[in-house]
């Protein structure tokens, strides 16, 4: 008799374990699923973020490159490039322009670019080219060099107001509500001997 | 994995043991034992995720501004040798050995630090570029300009010919490195969170440009050869000549004094173009008639070639435009002068005021008024 219990004991506790695994089974997919879904939400989050900083990076490199290229464009004139013609500041604003020309998330609303060059002698700027009208061309402070009698300043200003370019929804809200635009711009003076 | 292994000890889930289920029944509870570590995984995984992302993230911003930073103080370096190399030029241009302004003379030194000498064009550009340069502070934010002149052409240039110095003594190469600490903010929690606490609050970052005089037509900075002036004098000289010597039906010929070019050093065989433009007239009344060439000299004055010739017989004025070249090297010099062999009615300049004559060395070019004295300074010229 304490034989057949014990089988049936055993029987049972096979059947409890059975039935307990299949559970855990169930519920560790559940788990996982739930999981998944949270660490997939964070890291979509993590890499839109990093996206959008990505790109503040790329357009700031872009703008710093632009102003140089622009720049040292504008400075090669007379002396300099055995007596050519100095380029007109017009030209130099377009150097700048086509480095930023057709940049995802820029547009000619929210960027700019503005070259200036000044005259021997003089006391501010001569010649002013803006490339993009928009409030972001103005034109760069002037400053005169400090042999004003013999050489001359170019300068250039490219500016961006930026969004983020990933406007991804949390809660229901745009990242373009919720993360601050930035304005990045920077204004490179070159030296320019008549 | 592992964290599955670690077994939650709170009161909760002390109720359900599965070992205590275990002394009471033969078969362990494993929902209770899935239900007590529920949540362990995700929270441990969060956990890390955070603290590896912020490293990641972290460390990732901060070199992205010190990168940020480097484009800056290249741009900066840039300028300032620019500015720098214009300084050369125009004192190679001037055969001098200083700059314009001489409290602003930094030529006859090998080189220098903004933080200690900033009179000069490459520390104003510099700071103009937003590095003011005031020294470099360890651990704190902080940048340096330097700069050194040099009679090597650098390394990663491949110009020719290779220029040791300018006339005038000045070395024809300089070199600005502009260094900057870099604030960091992620990193230097990071290194403070491992007890480096004197360190991490700067990355440095460096920026550097090297520039100078060329022989040959390059971008940047100053791509020409630095020529001495090229004097003309006296071109009214022809008026008194003509007047004096040449006076009333008079023959005569006359030569001009030469129209002096650049003498710097220029590859071997360096065909130079040459165009020459002007008029030459009678004045008034007063007849003249011959002929009026120009002439050039390839060598320095030793031999004369006419490039062009023109027969004046009328009043008024006659074209005198011609082209022609020279193939030069070294320091050989372009002569121009104009020889008139004349018969004049009366007496006349043969560049009377109101006439000009234009000297044309490629596409500088200068235009002298008749009847006066001018000088010329022909800055510069491109070799082709």
């Amino acid at each position: 008799m304490r034989a057949i219990e014990k089988i049936k004991m055993r029987s049972s506790s096979r059947i409890e374990r059975t039935e307990g695994g299949a559970q855990l089974s169930q519920d560790s997919f559940g788990q996982a699923l739930i999981e998944t879904a949270l660490f997939s939400m964070v890291l979509v989050l993590m890499l839109a973020l990093a996206a959008n900083f990505v790109y503040v990076v790329y357009v700031g490199a872009g703008i710093t490159s632009a102003g140089r290229q622009s720049a040292t464009y504008a400075a090669q004139g007379q002396q300099a490039t055995a007596g050519k013609a100095l380029p007109a500041v017009s030209a130099a604003c377009q150097i700048a322009a086509n480095e930023v020309n057709g940049w995802a998330g820029l547009s000619s609303t929210n960027w700019g670019a503005y070259a200036a060059s000044s005259a021997v002698g003089g006391g501010s700027w001569t010649n002013t080219s803006s490339c993009a009208g928009n409030s972001n061309s103005t034109a760069p402070t002037y400053n005169a060099d400090p042999e004003p009698a013999t050489f001359t300043v170019n300068a250039v200003k490219v500016s961006a107001t930026l969004s983020p370019l990933v406007n991804f929804s949390i809660l229901g809200k745009k990242a373009s509500t919720i993360l601050p635009s930035a304005t990045y711009g920077r204004t490179v003076f070159m030296r320019q001997l008549n | 994995m592992v964290f599955q292994t670690v077994h939650r000890t709170d009161a909760t889930c002390k109720k359900t043991q599965p070992w205590q289920n275990r002394q009471h029944n033969s078969a362990p509870d494993l929902r209770n034992l899935h239900r007590c570590e529920s949540g362990q995984t995700i929270t441990v995984w969060l956990g890390a995720i955070v603290v590896m992302s912020s490293v990641l993230m972290g460390s990732a911003y901060d070199m992205s501004v010190a990168w940020m930073h480097k484009q800056w103080a290249d741009t900066a370096a840039q300028a300032a040798c620019t500015a720098g190399a214009m300084d050369m030029l125009y004192a190679a241009n001037n055969g001098s050995t200083s700059t314009p302004v001489t409290a602003y003379n930094f030529l006859s030194s090998s080189s220098g630090d903004c933080a200690t000498n900033s009179s000069n064009a490459m520390c104003y550009y510099a700071k103009l570029n937003g590095y003011a340069s005031l020294g470099l502070t360890s651990n704190t934010p902080s940048n340096d300009v330097q700069w050194s002149m040099s009679t090597t052409q650098p390394a990663n240039s491949n110009s020719s010919p290779t220029l040791t110095k300018t006339l005038n003594g000045v070395p024809a190469y300089m070199n600005v490195a502009v260094t900057e600490n870099v604030p960091v903010t992620f990193m230097g929690i990071f290194a403070h969170s491992l007890g480096m606490m004197n360190s991490w609050n700067t990355i440095q970052v460096a920026g550097h440009c090297n520039c100078g005089l060329e022989g040959t037509t390059s971008s940047v900075p100053a791509n020409t050869i630095p020529f001495v002036a090229g004097i003309i004098d006296n071109w009214g000289s022809f008026e008194p000549i003509a007047a004096v010597t040449c006076w009333s039906n008079a023959s005569c010929s006359m030569t001009s004094s030469p129209v002096i070019g650049p003498n710097n050093p220029v590859p071997s065989n360096t065909v130079v173009p040459v165009t020459v433009g002007g008029r030459a007239a009678g004045q008034g009344g007063e007849s003249i008639s011959g002929s009026v060439e120009g002439d050039i000299s390839c060598d320095g004055g030793k031999t004369w070639k006419s490039f062009d010739t023109i027969t004046i017989n009328v009043l008024g004025s006659s074209p005198l435009i011609g082209n022609t070249s020279c193939t030069i090297s070294n320091t050989n010099q372009i002569y121009l002068r104009v020889a008139a062999n004349l018969r004049l009615g009366s007496a006349g300049p043969i560049f009377p005021a109101g006439n000009s004559y234009t000297v044309q060395i490629n596409s500088a070019s200068v235009t002298i008024p008749g009847g006066s004295t001018t000088s010329l300074h022909i800055t510069s010229f491109q070799n082709n």
